[in-house]
């Protein structure tokens, strides 16, 4: 019976506290942009779908791969003036996806990464603010490779690696379709 | 859609005011003022049908972008811009929906990783070198995202070539599954991996031994013995981020048992699951038909590090505590029952990449305290060799530098010259139980491992690498190999 009990009580602690079960959204598309742009007071939608030229130029100048048919892309607006673009994005890490949003300034400069999604059970280290801070003032001619100028994650490594390549590639993006 | 609705509606019209005209043609002929009364009749249909066909696209989900976008590179932004929605772009809509299937349908999709590393070679054995290759494992990895927040991973595993029920296809390997779970997402601070197969959460290779993760032929010596990895067990874990940069991992499991065979202990002598050669390396328990032999459970607890202060680093203790390995029915040759005893296992390790350089070493110690020593079988089998003491214990230190060619070559690989050094001790004092108490030096060990890792990309690794092996035991094989791998993960 002792035994039973050391098995059952765990099990039936986490089974109570399942009730507030909710998804690993951390962030929905409307709080990222206004963490990502706290002063604008319009988010004005300018989704790209990419020509097969533009896939290809965007291939050619990130070296990696597009996997989707366009980006989805907001314009920060405050008081009429252009505040950035603010980028929804997913890569997949080891086999799921990772959302996630870039804020870009006006000329094309990383202001801000946020995850909003991440699903599988490791390489969450990717949310920590240190981590994604190293993103800030990037631009499309930044090297943007792991272990040199962006620290790999040890244990995350698939996670980190992709999101890098996610942030190049949608660099490459704004230089060709957005600027 | 639209318009094809108001045309056919037009020509409806036309042909009923035709129609009618025909048949009036026979009879009376309407007036003027009548056929301007039908046309604004119809007219008036037609605009019904454009509101009715107008409400029913709103209800629908977006149409496919390229029906009214068509993208050109816009002028530079002046910062004046107006916030108009420009017509090189989308129209406005909520992102409720995934715009142009970019959205990830996460509850709907089976994905299917793979590692596997495949090595040959030669290695020092009592007769001499002796040459040869292994299939050491392919491994599939099934994920299914069920919903948002619950997800089935998987890690089905054949080892050595596979097996085969006849002798002659000469096939000796396993099929394993080495992770079956379920894992329940709450919040980022509480998971729930529900009771299935899973790694026990100790150390760094236990966890993610894919050949991509280490530099070596074979995984580092800690992790062949003290760490008998792969560990997997009958499992439940509750997991999580504590703070930023810190994670946890607590796991209840079927634990360790001191039996290194299968189907329980028979009447006779049977093989030691914890002892002074093979240390823990036979001490898993069976995940499969009810197979284990004793009924307490083990507890691993892991937390994970990334400290921000240390850029590059990384590290993780882990801890295992289980009251009692000992299967039911133990037995010493001589017949006495062997009672209980505890085992106490905890593990540190670090990774330390200097940021900005090729530079990367990783250290990690583990120590292993067993309760009752006089309890273990190795020390009641009659086998005077593979005694252990109260405790074992082990190191490795290990330099690598990163050559990333990549950035002078086009299609350049990366090369990772690498060195690691591990001191074991599986037979330290405080020997106990009936076999003869006295170290034959078995468990003293030293590895001198050296080599080279290329990655042509980062999902695949070829490795070759030379291991002096150096123990004290006076009749013992130096076990050197001289190996190489492909290794391969995506």
């Amino acid at each position: 019976m002792d035994d039973r009990l050391k098995w059952l009580t765990p099990a039936a602690l986490v089974l109570a506290s399942a009730g507030s079960t909710y998804a690993t959204t951390y962030l929905g598309v409307a709080q990222a942009q206004r963490i990502c742009f706290p002063a604008a007071d319009q988010f004005v939608p300018r989704h790209i779908v990419f020509t097969a030229a533009q896939i290809k130029a965007i291939e050619v100048a990130s070296g990696e791969k597009v996997l989707t048919r366009g980006q989805q892309v907001w314009k920060a607006i405050r008081g009429g003036k252009l505040q950035g673009y603010f980028i929804v994005d997913y890569v997949i890490g080891k086999h799921l996806a990772i959302d996630y949003a870039l804020a870009l300034s006006p000329a094309g400069q990383v202001r801000q990464l946020e995850i909003l999604t991440y699903r599988e059970s490791y390489g969450g280290e990717i949310r920590s603010a240190d981590w994604r801070k190293q993103f800030v003032g990037k631009t499309s001619r930044s090297p943007l490779s792991l272990n040199d100028d962006i620290r790999n994650i040890s244990g995350a490594t698939l996670s980190s690696r992709h999101v890098t390549e996610g942030v190049k590639r949608v660099l490459a993006t704004y230089d060709i379709c957005i600027r | 859609m639209k318009q094809l609705l108001v045309t056919l509606s037009l020509l409806l019209a036309l042909c009923s005011i035709s129609s009618q005209s025909q048949g009036a043609s026979s009879s009376t002929a309407p007036s003027n003022e009548e056929l301007l009364k039908q046309v604004q009749a119809l007219a008036a249909k037609v605009d019904q049908l454009e509101k009715k066909l107008s409400r029913y696209e709103k209800s629908k989900p977006p149409a496919p972008a390229e029906t009214h976008t068509h993208v050109t590179k816009s002028a530079t932004e002046s910062g004046k811009s107006a916030p108009e929605s420009d017509t090189t772009f989308a129209e406005n809509e909520p992102v409720k929906a995934p715009l142009f299937g970019l959205g990830y349908r996460s509850n709907a999709v089976l994905s299917l990783g793979a590692y596997g590393e495949l090595k040959f070679g030669g290695q020092e054995a009592p007769g001499g070198w002796k040459d040869g290759f292994d299939a050491g494992r392919i491994v599939l990895l099934p994920t299914y995202q069920i919903t948002d927040n619950i997800i089935f991973n998987a890690e089905i595993e054949f080892e050595h070539g596979g097996i085969a029920v006849d002798d002659d296809d000469k096939l000796t390997g396993s099929v394993d599954i080495e992770q079956a779970y379920i894992d329940f997402k709450f919040n980022e601070h509480l998971n729930w991996r529900a009771p299935g197969v899973d790694v026990v959460p100790f150390g760094f290779i236990n966890l993610f031994h894919e050949p991509t993760q280490f530099y070596s032929v074979q995984r580092p010596e800690l992790d062949n013995g003290l760490i008998p990895t792969t560990w997997f067990e009958g499992s439940t874990s509750l997991y999580g981020k504590i703070v930023d940069n810190l994670n946890y991992q607590f796991q209840i499991n079927t634990g360790l048992e001191d039996i290194g065979q299968n189907d329980g202990v028979p009447g006779g002598p049977y093989e030691a699951g914890i002892s002074g050669v093979e240390a823990l390396g036979l001490a898993r328990t069976p995940v499969g038909d009810f197979n284990q032999t004793k009924n307490s459970p083990g507890y691993a607890l892991r937390l994970s590090y990334t400290p921000p202060f240390v850029p590059g680093l990384s590290g993780s203790t882990s801890v295992f505590y289980t009251s009692n390995v000992t299967p039911r029915d133990a037995h010493a040759d001589t017949g006495e029952q062997l009672g209980h005893t505890s085992v106490a296992m905890v593990d540190t390790e670090v990774r330390y990449r200097i940021p900005k350089t090729g530079a990367e070493f990783r250290g990690e110690f583990v120590d292993v305290h067993l309760g009752s020593p006089a309890n273990l079988r190795a020390n009641n089998d009659g086998d005077p060799e593979n005694n252990v003491g109260d405790h074992m214990w082990g190191y490795s230190l290990e330099a690598a530098y990163h050559f990333d060619l990549s950035r002078s070559i086009h299609n350049g690989w990366e090369l990772v010259p690498f060195y690691r050094y591990t001191y074991e001790d599986l037979q330290t004092g405080g020997f106990r139980g009936r076999d003869d108490n006295f170290p034959t030096g078995q468990g003293k060990r030293q590895f001198h491992t050296f080599g080279i890792a290329a990655f042509p990309t980062p999902q695949i690794v070829l490795k070759l690498d030379y291991q002096f092996a150096l123990d004290d035991a006076p009749n013992s094989p130096q076990a050197d190999h001289l190996l190489g791998a492909v290794g391969f993960f995506f």
